[in-house]
């Protein structure tokens, strides 16, 4: 121990610092698509996503030590991230969130499609409907949500994360974590219907 | 499990956030429901899809070589300041990614 501290003070530790970064890059930079995809959703475009995800890196190298190895470094880094993005982001960018919605029921989506004088057309709903919405469409759909729902249904949906790691990654309640993506699936639902609509892939119902 | 419980419950299903005697419940009452099967297959098949469709971008290249350089610096800086201040011929070119 005295050895080591030694060493270091009359030497640059080129080992140690080779070690955390090398460490570092095998942990946490190989989650960097992931965090990126994130960052694009958020942010919705790629300077601001690259951004984010830089200092999202920055942060969790600064914070490395206090990282309990072995843990899930994934959720750690969208933790970092969406901090980030809820704190700073907002304030550069002062989007502020004005959204009103009116309730969209539940399964909107089966139920327009099924439901509908189309149902002819959808002997195979899912497939006619999904194919041929273009990643674009989906993508858009999911920029569109408002911001607090966006956050969950990316973080479910995409990531895949429980409703436990999303609270702990949003810092919200699991009865929030729930109502949110309940709510976000509906949305996404209609939006995704939108699409279908404009491209022409359903015709739209008269009100 | 009736229709209305087990449309309640769908979603935790797809999510895989039931018990497993829930989870038994719900796959019981699919099984057996045509109506109910229809939805929770659509929510299952739309969820996938919303996955695939979103995870095909990757982070570029430049991106990930600019975050391993500047957290590169962050150790440089922190070492210069911790051993050795005024040291100029910091070796930058020690560290080699292999």
């Amino acid at each position: 121990m005295t050895a080591g501290l030694l060493r270091r003070a009359e030497t640059v530790p080129e080992k140690n610092t080779v070690n955390r970064e090398s460490e570092f890059r095998k942990e946490a930079l190989s989650h960097t698509d992931a965090v990126y995809r994130m960052a694009l959703r958020l942010t919705k475009n790629r300077v601001d996503a690259e951004d984010l995800v830089q200092e999202t890196f920055l942060k969790a190298y600064r914070f490395w030590d206090s990282f309990e190895q072995g843990s899930n470094c994934r959720a750690w880094l969208f933790k970092i991230l969406t901090n980030l993005f809820i704190t700073s982001y907002h304030k550069k960018s002062r989007e502020k969130q004005q959204f009103t919605y009116d309730d969209v029921e539940s399964h909107y989506l089966y139920n327009q499609i099924e439901g509908g004088n189309d149902k002819h057309q959808f002997s195979d709903p899912e497939k006619m409907l999904f194919n041929q919405l273009l990643d674009d469409d989906v993508k858009k759909a999911i920029e569109e949500l408002p911001e607090d729902f966006r956050i969950v249904v990316v973080l479910s949906f995409v990531e895949g994360f429980s409703y436990q790691e999303i609270a702990d990654i949003v810092g919200i309640q699991l009865g929030t974590v729930k109502s949110r993506l309940h709510r976000g699936r509906k949305l996404l639902q209609k939006g995704l219907w939108q699409y279908a609509v404009k491209r022409g892939i359903v015709k739209e119902k008269a009100p | 499990m009736d229709c209305r419980e087990a449309l309640l419950k769908l979603y935790h299903y797809l999510d895989g956030e039931l018990d497993p005697s829930e989870y038994m419940d719900v796959e019981q009452h699919l099984h057996n429901c045509k109506g109910c099967f229809g939805k929770a297959e659509f929510e299952r098949i739309m969820k996938e899809v919303v996955k695939k469709r979103c995870q095909k971008e990757r982070s570029p290249e430049h991106l990930k070589d600019r975050i391993m350089e500047l957290i590169h610096q962050i150790d440089i800086n922190s070492e210069k300041s911790q051993s050795r201040p005024a040291d100029k011929d910091s070796p930058f070119n020690t560290f080699n990614p292999s």
